[in-house]
């Protein structure tokens, strides 16, 4: 491969990442058309054996960045309105766990309610069915974090946030998803290998669950190894798929992220009948070892987080790195 | 946004666009390159701008994306073409005579030097 065609290729890539930048309507529409077009004005720009300089690259740079502002901007105004209230909840439901006071969840029912109302009020595009939907799950995963919250003992402060940055992430992803497929566009938040793959994490977090809660760590390794190593493996597994498909590692990291939440959220919800399922099972004719009752939420969960983390973006570039790979040798030089 | 009611100027890129069109119908690079050579090189439309203001003319009705295309094996798949509409011409044709109209004023006023030299198209 020439030089000039090495620089084309990435010019190229370079300014889809620009076009990723517009709304997804604009892309959509005009995407590709935009591509050829910058395509087209690379090649003229290159003609003869030049080479584009620094001033190419800011003008197409100081156009692309007035534009991407300006369509970001001109999105419908009931989107904003929805996002900007599912910001108020996100806000609100980092504060109340702080408060001291809140010691009864039914004191979260006013709260609740003034945000089921405040959703349901406000002006914008977003339908009746919608709004109630939002509201629904907001206030359920609202409760559901606050109590999660509440469990975590006092020596385990790393876990609070961890716990509810996860269960935000998810929820947020949650209501995304929902709104998309109640207003009926195409429901691209959570995509079938996402889910796939995190179901799949999520039965090892399960099992790994059962086995933590029946045998201690030290006589058998296998559910500290598969919390620790084969669930964060399994969505990186996602991560380097999607990445390869989509060509994008950024799409990549989204997909480990989003398998690795849907594990995490399996993982805790299941805990308390996974514990108990498990020791009643075992130890039902004997007396059950103390150790093993120590909930999970007291168990090492920023470990799980960190490694999905890792694995995933691992997952993501080596996705990424593949099929640039596989594309440069599809290219004639 | 484009302000084609009351009679009021169109924006600078919607007329380079539709005056561009006026020669036919036209996909994106081919509308860039005419408004850099019916402006003598002093607008060079970028293709954000470009592709924005397409948006809002499709959305006015001023333009359309054209019905015939190319052989697929002739030309690229994602080129699209677009042509002025009735609408669009209309509104070409009174941006136009306003621009005449404010020329002759200037002219009855003076305002224009007569040592300006025509440049070459």
């Amino acid at each position: 491969m020439t030089m000039l065609a090495m620089d084309y290729e990435r010019a190229a890539r370079f300014y889809a990442r620009l076009i990723a930048l517009y709304p997804k309507s604009h892309r959509d529409q005009f995407g590709p058309q935009m591509q050829r077009t910058f395509e087209d004005s690379y090649q003229h720009a290159t003609s003869g054996e030049r080479r584009v300089g620094i001033g190419f690259w800011l003008a197409v740079l100081w156009d692309e960045g007035r534009c991407i502002v300006r369509e970001q901007a001109a999105k419908p105004e009931g989107d904003y309105v929805f996002f900007g209230l599912v910001v108020v909840w996100v806000c609100a439901v980092l504060i109340v766990p702080t408060i001291p006071t809140v010691s009864d969840w039914h004191r979260l029912l006013l709260p609740a309610t003034l945000l089921a109302l405040l959703l349901l009020i406000v002006p914008g595009t977003s339908g009746l069915a919608r709004r109630f939907a939002t509201v629904v799950v907001a206030v359920a995963i609202f409760e559901w974090m606050y109590a999660s919250a509440q469990s975590i003992g006092d020596e385990n402060d790393l876990l609070a946030p961890a716990l509810l940055v996860t269960a935000l992430a998810f929820s947020l992803k949650t209501l995304a998803g929902l709104n998309a497929r109640i207003v009926g566009t195409k429901n691209s938040v959570w995509g079938r290998e996402e889910l796939a793959f995190g179901l799949l994490a999520g039965l090892v977090g399960v099992v790994a669950l059962a086995f933590s809660a029946v045998y201690n760590s030290d006589s058998n390794p296998i559910g500290p190894f598969l919390l620790n190593l084969v669930m964060p493996f399994v969505c990186g597994i996602a991560g380097f798929r999607i990445s390869r498909r989509h060509r994008s590692g950024r799409s990549g990291v989204y997909a480990a992220f989003s398998a690795m939440l849907i594990a995490v959220t399996m993982v805790i919800l299941s805990e308390p009948l996974v514990i108990q399922g498990a020791l009643l099972t075992v130890f039902r004719d004997h007396p059950v070892p103390a150790a093993t009752l120590v909930p999970y939420w007291q168990r090492p969960l920023s470990n799980i987080l960190f490694m999905a983390s890792l694995f995933g973006i691992l997952g993501a570039l080596f996705g990424q790195a593949a099929t640039e790979n596989e594309k440069a040798r599809r290219i004639p030089s | 946004m484009i302000n084609m009611q009351g009679g009021r100027p169109l924006t600078p890129a919607v007329f380079n666009i539709l005056f561009a069109l006026g020669g036919g119908e036209k996909h994106g690079y081919e509308i860039m390159k005419q408004v850099q050579r019916d402006t003598h090189g002093a607008v060079k439309m970028g293709t954000g701008t470009l592709y924005g203001s397409i948006k809002r003319m499709l959305a006015e009705g001023l333009i359309a994306e054209a019905g015939d295309r190319p052989d697929p094996a002739l030309d690229d798949a994602r080129r699209r073409y677009y042509r002025a509409t009735d609408r669009g011409q209309r509104l070409l044709a009174a941006e136009l005579q306003r621009y005449g109209e404010v020329v002759s004023i200037a002219r009855r006023r003076r305002l224009m030097r007569k040592s300006a030299p025509a440049r070459a198209t």
